[in-house]
């Protein structure tokens, strides 16, 4: 075969010829959250965007790195490991894509396209579902089957994009779900693990090659839905009201809605002694106040953030010197302020 | 996503408003949510976790 007919071979044949994945952090790179999680209720916990369901299964989901020779088969120098000790019934990966970037996608087909290696649920495959859903609304498309082996093998699985009959593709919840899962029938408990990398989809009826990009740019598509400020910081609060001094922080990328926010730390409820890596603390006038046990650093929500920045609300331990008069912050190392935007 | 516990916080300068629900989700630890708005998950699960009769406590 020519190269050239092998060149237009491997063209896409609908959709556009640049940023045809439709999910980000496909190569598992990122993984903000950290690198291991159990918690699976479904939730995100470490590797960006990608969601683990447990469904009453026991295991973890972790990112791990490849050897030499994978490597060298794969391209890829991370992938995502699901290791179930017990499975159930729809326990497996979730993948969320937000209604508007897939809108497009709508009556064509879409190519779900994949390195995978492990082993199958006791009933033998796993099963691909896909569909829109907008928060009380789901409309299925065909679902796709998987069988995997102990080798690294890419898959590619084209179906019919779901029609959204009832959901709605407009509302601030819309998305579009993937998922590879222990099928809803197969209520067997037997250990399984999938490994997985390289996950593509894409406009169309065939894989293209993977699209590569820098760390740098799929760490700042991730942050649209999932950000952290992380110490330490060194700064200062406007005193606000009573006993209570504010400020606010950018967030790195303008986030797909409002976020929730959790504290990665403890307040300090001490004084110089107590102040440290881990801790949030405050000072006044020279003198370090520590944050309240009750109520510490908390966030300011509506009507003081939005999706490009947020207010954090700083109360002290021991009271201001007096009102009116600007807080010193510290925020030590191990400590981050967490905004989550995830669909 | 499983709720324990929910209680609004106000506004510092207006504690007639409330801005921010301090829930307890299980996984997840202590969450803040802005309250109302769309496209929060958390906020769309608290809304479904009210429904079943479940209650926000008012703020201090």
């Amino acid at each position: 075969m020519s190269n050239a007919r092998k060149l237009a071979d491997n063209l896409p044949t609908d959709g556009q010829l640049g940023n045809r994945n439709l999910i980000i952090n496909g190569a598992m790179e990122v993984a903000q959250r950290g690198t291991s999680q159990s918690n699976a209720n479904p939730a995100i916990g470490s590797v960006d965007r990608m969601r683990f369901a447990l469904s009453g299964g026991t295991g973890t989901m972790s990112q791990q790195t490849m050897s030499a020779s994978d490597r060298s088969t794969t391209g890829f120098d991370k992938y995502l490991r699901l290791d179930l000790s017990a499975g159930n019934n729809n326990a497996g990966l979730y993948y969320n894509v937000e209604a508007a970037d897939i809108l497009h996608a709508q009556g064509k087909k879409l190519t779900l396209s994949f390195w995978a290696k492990g082993t199958n649920p006791g009933g033998g495959s796993f099963v691909v579902p896909h569909y829109w859903y907008d928060g009380s609304n789901q409309n299925d498309g065909t679902s796709g089957s998987l069988t995997i082996t102990s080798s690294w093998v890419k898959y590619a699985i084209t179906f019919d994009t779901a029609t959204a009959s009832s959901a709605s593709l407009t509302s601030a919840s819309s998305r579009y779900d993937v998922a590879i899962l222990q099928p809803n029938a197969d209520t067997s408990t037997n250990a399984w693990q999938l490994n997985i990398t390289g996950l593509m989809l894409e406009v169309g009826s065939q894989a293209s090659p993977f699209e590569y990009e820098n760390i740098s740019t799929t760490l700042a598509k991730c942050q649209r839905y999932y950000a952290k400020i992380e110490g330490p910081i060194h700064g200062y609060a406007c005193w606000s009201y009573s006993n209570v001094a504010s400020t606010h922080f950018s967030l790195p990328e303008k986030m797909r809605a409002t976020p929730s926010v959790t504290f990665t730390g403890t307040n300090n409820t001490g004084n110089n002694s107590s102040v440290g890596d881990s801790t949030f603390s405050m000072y006044n006038h020279s003198t370090w106040i520590g944050t309240s046990g009750a109520n510490g650093v908390q966030y300011g929500g509506t009507n003081a953030s939005s999706t490009q920045s947020i207010r954090i609300n700083c109360y002290p331990h021991n009271s201001f010197t007096s009102n009116g008069i600007s807080a010193g912050l510290y925020f030590g190392q191990n400590c981050s302020i967490n905004a989550d935007s995830e669909l | 996503m499983n709720f324990t516990s929910a209680k609004y916080i106000c506004n510092p300068e207006m504690p007639d408003v409330n801005v921010v629900v301090k829930a307890e989700i299980e996984g997840e630890g202590t969450v803040y949510l802005p309250v109302g708005v769309e496209g929060n998950r958390h906020w769309k699960a608290l809304q479904a976790w009210v429904a079943e009769g479940n209650t926000i406590a008012e703020a201090d």
